[in-house]
């Protein structure tokens, strides 16, 4: 299991391939989007398209994040549909019960899946 | 500057019940720095969470426009850069606004004037279909973002978005843009 710590700028990130959970946990704005996602994404990516008849979790909670982080996490969840087809991939996006921007986040993004479970949590 | 005009100055600011102006250098630790006194502020005159994190996305996305677009950019001795801008961050009719302003080459005016012009027309509902064609595709040519800056200011705000150019001189033209909570 992998754990990188949050700063300022980006989220505590939980990643574990051999439960096949992974989670985002605080605010997402670096200076550079892709230079701090793509070392991270990228590996991820291989793995979960190499799974099937695996169960896959997945966990946000957001508080805050940038257009070009909202990129990283759409081409993510287009990627959770994808492997869905031989997978159950469940999702969790939690956010603070009065934060109506991360909730409507969160709707957005569900709107385009259909195979995942999406599912979300008022904290 | 007197210390006179420097009041008038002050006088004009707090006349637009400004909580933030800033007219200066922009940086990721200036970016910082000023949500975490907006987080602070916010949060002490217990603002609705829903709005204070409509004016911290607002903020975030107007500042780092900044530094990634204004020409005016020097160099750190640490080799990053610095980019000259302006953000004013107040509240009128009880609603907040944020307005940014920063120089633009003439050239690349016509394309983003187009751009502002079609999403401040736009329904709720077109910019939520525009949002998810971009992200569907590749940045636009030139972006530095994700190309939907604009579009998801425009969808948080509670009133169509206002921007002009402005001559600055032969080469630049003065780009602002206003958003109201």
């Amino acid at each position: 299991m992998i754990t990188i710590a949050s700063t300022v700028t980006t989220p505590k990130i939980t990643i574990d391939t051999q439960k096949n959970f992974y989670s985002f946990e605080g605010e997402s704005y670096p200076e550079d989007v892709n230079a701090f996602f793509d070392p991270i994404m990228d590996p991820i990516v291989v793995h979960l398209k190499k799974q099937k008849d695996a169960t896959i979790e997945f966990e946000f909670f957001l508080t805050y994040f940038n257009s070009a982080s909202t990129k990283v996490f759409y081409n993510l969840f287009m990627l959770l549909e994808d492997v869905s087809e031989f997978n159950s991939v469940n999702v969790k996006w939690k956010h603070h019960e009065e934060d109506d921007t991360a909730e409507e986040f969160g709707q957005d993004f569900m709107e385009d899946l259909v195979n995942v479970n999406f599912n979300f949590i008022a904290i | 500057m007197t210390l006179n005009s420097f009041r008038t100055l002050k006088g004009m600011i707090e006349a637009e019940n400004v909580i933030f102006c800033y007219n200066g250098y922009f940086s990721q630790e200036i970016i910082i720095a000023v949500n975490s006194m907006i987080k602070g502020k916010l949060s002490s005159d217990e603002t609705k969470m829903g709005i204070s994190q409509k004016v911290l996305y607002m903020f975030v996305e107007q500042a780092q426009n900044i530094t990634r677009y204004s020409p005016d950019q020097i160099q750190n001795g640490d080799q990053t850069t610095m980019s000259y801008g302006s953000i004013a961050i107040g509240t009128e009719n009880d609603k907040f606004y944020l307005v940014c302003s920063n120089r633009i080459e003439k050239a690349n005016v016509p394309a983003l004037r187009e751009k502002l012009e079609s999403i401040s027309m736009m329904s709720q509902e077109d910019l939520k279909a525009l949002f998810k064609e971009k992200m569907r595709s590749e940045a636009d040519e030139g972006s530095k973002g994700a190309s939907i800056g604009f579009i998801e200011m425009a969808r948080k705000s509670s009133e169509p978005i206002e921007f002009d150019f402005i001559e600055n001189d032969e080469t630049f033209d003065c780009f602002t843009l206003k958003v109201v909570i």
